[in-house]
């Protein structure tokens, strides 16, 4: 909530201080001063990890996690999982790539994914709202679900962007530069985090995510529909899985049908660094960002360090538990 | 005058059975209507048709002017101005309490109220009630119960209810607090908004109620100015004879009897040093608020609770308890207040529930433990189709007398109960008062608190009042009235 406060502009230094004491206070906060330290650490260690251009490829590597990460950050405060998204991702690149392949331009196939991946998340949502069953085991379920289905469809074989064929949209967002050095991809996480933002923090049905994640019966009582509710937030999670693998093919250009296996973790773990509460009722999408970030500027500068990827790995976990643990105090102390 | 709210005839029906009947309610505005009942007399169901989350089978609602009023549902009837402050308060301790007093499921637009905004009417609201202390963004999981209860009148006046309903508002307070919450009620009340008190405190009712209406079997046993009537009528209306009736023969106390419990200094949270004793075969009722320490005293005695200072003795011998293992061990058992969370196993069966005790502690198995809890099970009277059902699938009453099953089946020393009829039907309620006669007969010592003033005064031996974590005052008879009195001071 309190990315709220470093919105708006405060107008007299007892709201500065205010402003300040709420900042201090925030959970944002607890992500941010690790991220910072790691930096400052990587800063001196590598000569090149403060280089525009290393700093460039670092966001352009986040940004489809960061897009994931937003997305699970609202199924999470409402108090759920969505373990699918690898899932969808895969599935998308794939149903992308054969759409376009058959002929079908890549704006009709972007849109119809988007709306293959809303749906796989309503459907998640209803199974799990109307089925009364935890979220975890609907989604374990649709995550093999899916995973298989998109085996079927390739019979197991890879999905290739032809070098002629008519994707240049595709391209463009996947691969495109602005401003002369900054990804499209980093654009589309910027535009992702603004909706977000706008959508979680600011709007109606935002508020009504962290009421039902903070306390359902309650907002059962005071005439929020619950389900609806949560429904969407799969919705969105899911929407963003399929965005994200479209834009991962339009990259890469070809894709295994087991592309993105395994994805849902990071991208429950970039929103759990990022302080949101598995619980569900606390986060933010400042801090899920702070969060895609923390786990970026680590994976880069242990690259950078000549760390082996098992390292890496393994770094994230600790710090997964690190940043739980950190929260879980943060809690205790202030309760 | 006009009435806030009146209730005609009104009743409510599942399938073939009326939950409630006849019922006439009525509240004016500036004045505060007492509701009593026990459980299943029809309280619940009241309140909600008045809150609009059930709608009633017949008769009909007039809200102010308006007649013959139905209400869609909880929105609606705040719409029209009626709030409930529940019990459990419905608010969310993730979000501020400003952002608590702005959400509201009928606001409008793609939009959330800025923050800014939700803090201008936070502190709008809260100003009504004289509340300056609580600032708008605090998250309100920070706040005590007493300062989220304000949260929540305020929401409600902020709203311009006509008619608030409070649900046992002072189930959860301690005497200080719950004092502040009698005063508020009586500001709410100048301000001629109309107040439904739902609540069988006498003391409290007497403080701030003009009507009293007793429920019972789902109609109107009494209804009357709260100055016409006195204690003895309003629980002889809720139990349908006099309270002496329900409650079993007391023989004389046994005061010269076999020590069996000897309690020194003995403290721990919310517990500060306490002495008592008790006797074989005693019935010793502890009375207090809640977090007087008189629950605390039991958790304690049972080693759920950690001691920080003291000395128990039973029968005669050190008593050192530093876990429940060692209470079961040393021949103590106890029944928590919260059934569901720390009584019954609710995912096993009757039978399985009732020997649990002597199976884990007592080393029983086969067709012995079977038998034993069979056993209990048909003394305790325990009405259940089968005993392999799940223990959920009994009522209150019946998986109360399944939790004491478990313990008389362990036979006892001493037996701890924390408020055992609570959620309990009058049927039930009788048959527990008598076996703890039964128990105390037979030499078992029984410690009990409860929440309900005749079940101190017409059960116990001795009542031991708490205050603040320490006994302040013992009882051998007292009348529900004075005892009332006592707790409240």
């Amino acid at each position: 909530m309190s990315a709220v406060s470093g919105a708006s502009r405060p107008q007299s230094p007892s709201a500065l201080r205010k402003g300040f004491a709420r900042l201090l206070r925030s959970r944002e906060l607890g992500v941010f001063v690790p991220l910072l330290l790691i930096s400052i650490f990587f800063a001196y260690q590598s000569p090149v990890f403060l280089t525009e251009q290393n700093l460039l490829n670092l966001l352009r590597q986040i940004s489809l996690l960061g897009v994931m990460a937003i997305g699970a950050t609202f199924v999470l405060i409402a108090s759920e999982v969505d373990l699918s998204v690898g899932s969808v991702y895969g599935l998308s690149g794939i149903v992308t790539g054969l759409l376009i392949t058959s002929g079908v331009s890549d704006y009709a196939a972007l849109g119809a994914i988007l709306v293959l991946g809303f749906l796989i998340g309503t459907a998640n949502g209803l199974v799990t709202v109307y089925g009364r069953i935890p979220s975890f085991i609907a989604t374990l379920g649709s995550l093999y679900l899916i995973r298989g289905l998109t085996l079927v469809i390739t019979g197991g074989q890879p999905v290739t962007l032809e070098f002629d064929a008519n994707a240049d949209f595709l391209r463009y967002i996947a691969q495109g530069i602005v401003f002369g050095k900054v990804s499209m991809q980093v654009v589309i996480l910027a535009v992702a985090a603004i909706i977000g933002y706008v959508l979680l923090h600011r709007s109606r049905f935002g508020f009504e995510i962290f009421a039902v994640g903070g306390n359902e019966k309650a907002a059962q009582v005071i005439g929020i529909r619950t389900g609806k509710v949560k429904i969407l937030a799969f919705g969105i999670a899911s929407l963003t899985g399929a965005l994200c693998g479209a834009v991962n093919f339009g990259f890469i250009e070809s894709v295994q049908p087991t592309n993105g296996q395994g994805l849902e973790l990071d991208v429950i773990a970039a929103v759990i660094i990022g302080g949101t509460r598995l619980g569900g009722g606390q986060g933010s999408i400042l801090g899920t960002l702070l969060g895609v970030l923390l786990i970026g500027v680590l994976r880069n500068g242990l690259v950078l360090l000549g760390v082996s990827a098992f390292w890496q790995t393994a770094t994230i976990g600790a710090v997964v538990i690190l940043a739980a643990l950190a929260s879980a105090t943060l809690n205790r102390k202030r309760a | 005058m006009t009435p806030a709210i009146h209730l005609k005839n009104i009743g409510k029906r599942y399938g073939n059975l009326w939950v409630l009947r006849h019922a006439d309610f009525r509240v004016d505005p500036g004045t505060a209507h007492a509701l009593l009942g026990e459980n299943g007399a029809g309280k619940s169901t009241l309140i909600k048709i008045i809150a609009g989350v059930h709608a009633p089978s017949e008769g009909t609602i007039q809200i102010g002017e308006a007649d013959n009023v139905s209400l869609a549902d909880a929105g609606d009837a705040m719409a029209r101005g009626i709030a409930v402050v529940h019990q459990e308060l419905d608010l969310f301790d993730n979000l501020t309490v400003a952002e608590n007093i702005a959400l509201d499921s009928h606001r409008k637009g793609f939009f959330k109220p800025a923050r800014a905004q939700m803090v201008a009417e936070a502190t709008r609201v809260l100003a009504l009630l004289g509340e300056t202390s609580l600032t708008p963004d605090t998250p309100l999981g920070q706040l005590t119960t007493s300062d989220k209860q304000k949260v929540a009148i305020a929401k409600a006046l902020g709203r311009d209810a006509k008619l608030i309903v409070f649900d046992e508002p002072t189930s959860s307070l301690n005497g200080h607090d719950a004092d502040q919450l009698m005063e508020l009620i009586l500001q709410i009340k100048a301000r001629s908004i109309a107040i439904v008190y739902v609540s069988h405190k006498m003391t409290e009712i007497m403080r701030i109620a003009d009507q009293v209406t007793v429920l019972r079997d789902g109609a109107v046993a009494l209804c009357a100015p709260v100055t016409d009537i006195d204690h003895t009528q309003i629980s002889t209306a809720m139990l349908g004879r006099p309270a002496g009736e329900i409650f079993p023969e007391r023989p004389s106390a046994p005061t010269d009897g076999e020590l069996a419990l000897s309690v020194k200094g003995l403290a721990g949270r919310n517990v500060a040093g306490v002495d008592f004793e008790a006797r074989k075969g005693e019935v010793l009722a502890l009375a207090g608020r809640p977090d007087s320490g008189s629950s605390e005293t039991l958790r304690l005695l049972f080693g759920l609770n950690a001691q920080s200072a003291g000395t128990i003795s039973l029968a005669g011998a050190p008593y050192r308890v530093r876990n429940s293992r060692d209470a079961v061990e040393a021949g103590v058992g106890y029944i928590a207040a919260d059934r569901l969370r720390e009584g019954i196993m609710p995912l096993q069966d009757v039978l399985t529930n009732v020997g649990s005790v002597i199976h884990l502690h007592f080393g029983e198995g086969g067709e012995s433990l079977r038998t034993k809890s069979l056993k209990a099970i048909a003394d305790l009277n325990v009405k259940a189709r089968s005993p392999d059902l799940p223990i959920t699938a009994l009522s209150g009453g019946n998986q109360q007398k399944a939790l004491l099953a478990r313990w008389i089946a362990a036979k006892p020393k001493l037996l701890l109960l924390d408020d055992p009829t609570r959620g309990v039907d009058v049927g039930a309620k009788q048959e527990i008062y008598r076996l703890i006669r039964k128990l105390a007969a037979g030499g078992t010592t029984v410690i009990y608190t409860s929440s309900e003033t005749h079940e101190l005064t017409e059960l116990a031996d001795r009542i031991l009042l708490f205050r603040d974590g320490s006994i302040v005052e013992t009882f051998s008879t007292v009348d529900a009235e004075t005892l009332d009195h006592r707790i409240a001071s």
